[in-house]
């Protein structure tokens, strides 16, 4: 496209986005009026507009920008919920967050709960997305998105731990032996989306990090005493989560 | 009269007026949707927080895709060796944009396989130009350079560019270089 012969791109976008003072504007619909190849240039664009709404409405978008902006601004947010969703007798899908620590001379992992990192999730109900709440109860089939606030921390496992004491590694992937690199930087959302099953008992989801590749036996081992084996998922595909109503 | 920021992050006017830019911007340089999206979203969080910085030395939209650029470039270059893998993949840099150009690429395609193979400071400058199609005033605000700076670094861009098309002339890609 010759620049002089035809409104630039950006100077479209500016005229779309009501930028132009009403001289340029006019200059710009004069020769809307005139040219085929920019008339047809603006159409797309607000085809593109059309269908971007669409794809991300923005109560969609709201809830999830709230979302972020919450986790950003409030890091121990989930910490206390969690604590008390574990301990309540109604089913529910409660987060757990660890903090590791590089191994000390030795071999012994720091561990502290909580603090400066945060496990959020949006909760897919009747086609949009809301914020969950730990200790919510979900029915079956229900479809969940997390998200994650490592801090300066730069690796992460996330776990997932029935009724039966089952451990589910959704992150870095069923096969880790170690705590993989973050999937979307320091916050971000993870790569998959998780649909709960219909099986009964209380789901936890736990996120550890930690600034280096700790294994995940020594997680496992430390942390969790009733879990003794991983549930097998295939990498990037959607996990199932259990969760109950009350029992 | 032109639409200007109000004094306070209006998200859903911003979302509505520059949102579809602000992803087209993203997917351009992630082309993946989830990326893009989820990049989307850091861009809109980084114009709350900046928004009081705000001075109306360029346009709103200058301002808001400048924001967008960078986080996107900052994050392909963190990413380090796959930062040059994403733009020359497994191909050599001149089978991929034959490719590109073969399958109907313009040169906001060889643009972006360009990067991966040319100085930082010369992608903001060549996106605004050459994908954007700003004007040098636009560009030249946006990179927050004189236009002077503008011009030697698209002509430097043109000239690397050249090295890397060998058979093609760069200047029927990307048209007149300014002087």
């Amino acid at each position: 496209m010759n620049r002089e012969q035809h409104v630039g791109r950006f100077t479209l976008e500016r005229f779309l986005a009501d930028e132009l003072t009403s001289d340029e504007a006019h200059v710009v619909e004069s020769h809307l009026d005139s040219c085929h190849t920019c008339r047809t240039a603006r159409d797309r664009l607000n085809e593109d507009h059309e269908a971007f709404v669409a794809a991300v409405p923005y109560a969609a978008f709201r809830i999830e920008h709230e979302q972020r902006l919450s986790s950003r601004r409030s890091k121990h947010r989930w910490l206390p919920t969690s604590i008390l969703a574990a301990s309540a007798l109604a089913a529910s899908a409660a987060m757990v967050l660890l903090a590791l620590r590089p191994p000390d001379g030795d071999g012994v992992i720091t561990r502290s709960k909580g603090g400066s990192v945060a496990l959020t999730f949006s909760v897919l109900d009747n086609g949009a997305l809301r914020p969950g709440v730990s200790g919510e109860t979900l029915a079956p089939g229900t479809r969940l998105q997390l998200y994650y606030d490592a801090g300066t921390l730069t690796h992460m496992a996330l776990l997932g731990i029935d009724s039966t004491g089952t451990v589910a590694v959704y992150f870095p992937d069923a096969s880790a032996s170690t705590l993989g690199p973050l999937p979307a930087g320091p916050t971000g959302r993870m790569p998959f989306s998780l649909t709960l099953d219909d099986t009964p008992g209380v789901e936890r989801f736990v996120a550890v990090f930690a600034t280096f590749p700790a294994p995940l036996g020594d997680v496992l081992a430390h942390d969790y005493e009733q879990a003794t084996f991983y549930v097998e998922k295939p990498r990037g595909s959607t996990g199932t989560q259990t969760i109950d109503s009350a029992h | 009269m032109p639409a200007e920021l109000s004094s306070l992050p209006d998200v859903a006017v911003l979302y509505q007026r520059y949102g579809r830019a602000v992803h087209q911007r993203c997917h351009y340089f992630l082309r993946h949707d989830e990326d893009a999206r989820d990049a989307m979203h850091e861009v809109f969080l980084k114009v709350v927080e900046r928004y009081g910085e705000f001075r109306g030395e360029a346009s709103p939209l200058t301002w808001i895709v400048r924001i967008a650029t960078n986080h996107c470039l900052n994050l392909l270059r963190s990413r380090r060796a796959p930062w040059r893998e994403r733009f020359g993949h497994t191909a050599t840099l001149e089978a991929t944009i034959n490719q590109a150009r073969s399958a109907g690429g313009d040169k906001q395609t060889l643009v972006r396989e360009l990067l991966g193979h040319i100085p930082h400071d010369l992608h903001e400058p060549a996106v605004y130009y050459f994908v954007d199609e700003m004007t040098q005033d636009e560009a030249a605000a946006a990179c927050r350079c004189s236009i002077p700076t503008l011009r030697k670094r698209l002509r430097r861009f043109v000239e690397l560019a050249r090295k890397r098309l060998r058979h093609d002339d760069p200047e029927t890609v990307f048209g007149e270089v300014p002087l």
